[in-house]
């Protein structure tokens, strides 16, 4: 475990019972990315992964060109405010220099010139940082997933949904359409405004700690699921916890959606007391069209009667 | 976008237009007779053109057309989505435009590990589960569709 990862975890939870919701929250002092002690080994693994699986990771229509570079911009802008001391921002004109001293890299290039970045703008600002990156535009009173860095998906697929409107895209989720809730929050990020960015927290279990659950290789790690037991839960099992950015792009009108994944074991979670308690309620509670979208059922069971035995112990 | 339906696809005659087009196959020209002879026995302007799958002078037809036109696509099912994605490329809306296919249905499935897609008849079982022709996984067809891939998601079925 690295030193401060718990006290880093972005503890998910607010009560005892879980629903879907439109849990954002105004974010205190925006920021779109944030670099943690994993930053060189995620971004080598997502390099490698955009290396080996490029159509998995990276999608982008033709027509999102320009907001892009908007989100290039607003990333690397943000990197060199937030983080001085690692990254750096140098504007000349429309020649800028981006510096990253973490990986040792500088880049220079012409803003808006597609021609001088060895990638597309938001292929090459997110090798850069650890979040994923999804771009949704504006139009016709709907937001379409136009363009996209995605290495750490929560098993779907970047190259299905490309193109398609908020409400398609979450189509597959149980009960959200029923319960409206695919209206409230497109009609919420609808209205989501330049200068106020928003955040949420989304969770899963996951058996295994692969940050890259893809929809594509889901044949490969879905399997695992059938070997949690009461006894290995504890370090075979992880509380996987997706915190999303949602800010405005002022110039394009899109909105840019960041994705940051954490992933820790139930043994180092459950090392706080409170919150082992709060997410037995919670899983105990938990309906099974919920804990089936998660795909947690083949284990559930399992892990509660691990929880159980942790708070039986005490310790 | 008008679409077809059911079995015996009809065409709909929109009156009021300043001028109709008409693209149409071998046989899709026979569903648009009736329709094609009363616009010329009312005098009405209108162009046709024939559809076959290697054109190439589509794109140029459509985008040389004015406001004001109605057009009617009637070709096999299995050249009319192309054709509609080139309608929408060349600047028809959805109200300017009526789709009749003929032929077998075909639903389109999408692989989710090798992004292929199979051809499948709509006539098959969806819940049954069906091979990737490319990459031989057994896929689950779900109902998540694609408007840009004209196509359903594939699962896989074993796991």
């Amino acid at each position: 475990m690295k030193l401060n990862e718990l006290d880093l975890f972005p503890y998910p939870f607010h009560d005892d019972v879980y629903r879907y919701s439109n849990n954002s929250v105004l974010m205190d002092k925006p920021s779109s990315v944030e670099i943690t002690p994993n930053y060189l080994e995620e971004i080598n693994l997502k390099r490698k992964l955009l290396g080996s699986s490029p159509a998995r990771c990276f999608q982008s229509l033709p027509y999102a060109k320009k907001a892009q570079w908007e989100v290039l911009e607003i990333v690397a802008q943000q990197l060199a405010d937030s983080y001085p001391d690692k990254f750096s921002l140098d504007k000349k004109g429309k020649n800028w220099v981006f510096c990253n001293t973490l990986l040792n890299e500088n880049h220079s290039f012409i803003i808006g010139d597609d021609s001088t970045l060895p990638h597309e703008p938001l292929d090459f600002i997110g090798r850069h940082v650890q979040e994923d990156l999804i771009l949704m535009m504006q139009r016709d009173g709907d937001l379409y997933l136009d363009a996209g860095q995605l290495c750490f998906p929560a098993n779907w697929s970047l190259a299905f949904n490309l193109g398609m409107k908020f409400k398609e895209i979450h189509n597959p989720i149980p009960g959200f359409k029923e319960e409206k809730l695919d209206d409230r929050i497109l009609g919420f990020l609808l209205r989501v405004e330049a200068g106020n960015p928003w955040q949420r927290k989304n969770w899963s279990l996951m058996a295994g700690n692969r940050m890259d659950t893809s929809l594509e290789t889901y044949d490969q790690w879905g399997k695992d699921r059938k070997k949690v037991t009461r006894e290995n839960a504890g370090e075979f099992v992880y509380l996987r916890v997706e915190v999303q950015k949602i800010l405005r792009m002022p110039r394009t009108n899109g909105i840019l959606f960041t994705i940051h994944t954490y992933l820790l074991s139930l043994d180092e979670f459950c090392q706080n007391r409170k919150w082992l308690e709060q997410f037995y309620s919670i899983l105990s509670e938990l309906p099974e069209y919920i804990a089936e979208y998660k795909g947690l059922s083949m284990y559930k069971d399992q892990v509660l009667q691990y929880l159980k035995d942790k708070m039986k112990r005490g310790d | 976008m008008k679409q077809e339906s059911g079995d015996t696809p009809m065409a709909a005659f929109i009156p009021g237009k300043r001028k109709y087009l008409f693209c149409f196959d071998e046989i899709g020209m026979s569903l648009l007779e009736k329709i094609m002879a009363d616009i010329r026995a009312k005098d009405i302007p209108f162009e046709i053109f024939h559809f076959s799958h290697q054109e190439s002078a589509l794109p140029a037809w459509l985008s040389s057309q004015k406001m004001g036109c109605y057009l009617y696509i009637a070709v096999s099912r299995k050249y009319l989505y192309q054709i509609m994605c080139l309608a929408e490329a060349a600047g028809f809306s959805e109200e300017e435009v009526q789709l009749i296919g003929y032929g077998d249905k075909e639903i389109h499935l999408f692989c989710c590990r090798c992004h292929s897609i199979t051809e499948l008849a709509a006539a098959a079982n969806k819940h049954a589960e069906q091979l990737c022709s490319c990459c031989g996984l057994l896929l689950t067809v779900s109902s998540h569709y694609s408007p840009l891939r004209n196509a359903y998601l594939g699962y896989p079925a074993i796991i």
